[in-house]
């Protein structure tokens, strides 16, 4: 999964708040489809994609399957952000040195 | 949620109004001046209010091993101080699909 492919996963805001209820507590496909208005096939595709993606692990209990973030799955968006919170600070001073060279 | 923000956000306050500001973010001699983009870096204006909002398409393509070209959008947001100077503030987010346009695909090829 590289960064273009997870910005495509977390395009879509339902896969979004999905991630957001994981994020605070462990659930299953049911408890997880609550406050959605959604099919249980569509949540189920959402999952698979989640999944599919290394964003969420599953983890089975009997008839059962719970959900959670999948923190490793999240390495490649963090190397973007990481290289662009490097890289604009510096711009910016740049940008300051500039300001103090131009003409009004 | 911490983990699935995208976006980068960094506000300062600059020592020149913002018409002076306009000029550097905006004239391109000035920009790449101070912004010095990567090589492959390629940026287009896609929407812009003078003096006030200026926003870039920043393609950066052939990122790491086999990876789609990367998309993003560099917005300058200016607004004059009480110092008579700009605060500024600079939001750098990925472009990403919109949902409808993907939700009826598979999308997971690989796991």
């Amino acid at each position: 999964m590289n960064e273009a492919e997870i910005f495509k996963v977390l395009a879509d805001p339902t896969r979004r708040a999905i991630l957001e209820r994981l994020a605070a507590a462990e659930l299953t496909a049911t408890d997880l489809r609550e406050g959605f208005a959604i099919s249980q096939p569509a949540m189920s595709q959402h999952i698979a994609v989640l999944k599919g993606a290394g964003l969420i692990q599953e983890k089975r209990e009997g008839r059962f399957a719970r959900y959670r973030v999948d923190p490793a799955g999240f390495a490649p968006l963090h190397g973007w952000l990481g290289k662009y919170r490097a890289f604009w600070p510096s711009r910016i001073d740049n940008l300051k040195d500039l300001l103090r060279e131009m003409d009004q | 949620m911490s983990e699935t923000t995208d976006t980068l956000v960094f506000e300062t306050e600059l020592d020149a109004p913002p018409e002076k500001v306009w000029r550097a973010l905006s004239i391109p001699e000035y920009l790449e001046r101070w912004l010095q983009p990567p090589a492959d870096a390629e940026l287009s204006v896609v929407a812009s209010d003078e003096n006030r909002s200026l926003t870039y398409r920043w393609r950066e393509p052939g990122e790491g091993a086999a990876v789609a070209p990367e998309e993003s959008l560099v917005t300058f947001e200016i607004s004059p101080n009480d110092e008579g100077g700009t605060r500024f503030r600079l939001t750098h987010a990925p472009v990403v699909v919109p949902a409808a346009a993907n939700s009826n695909e598979p999308l997971m090829l690989a796991a």
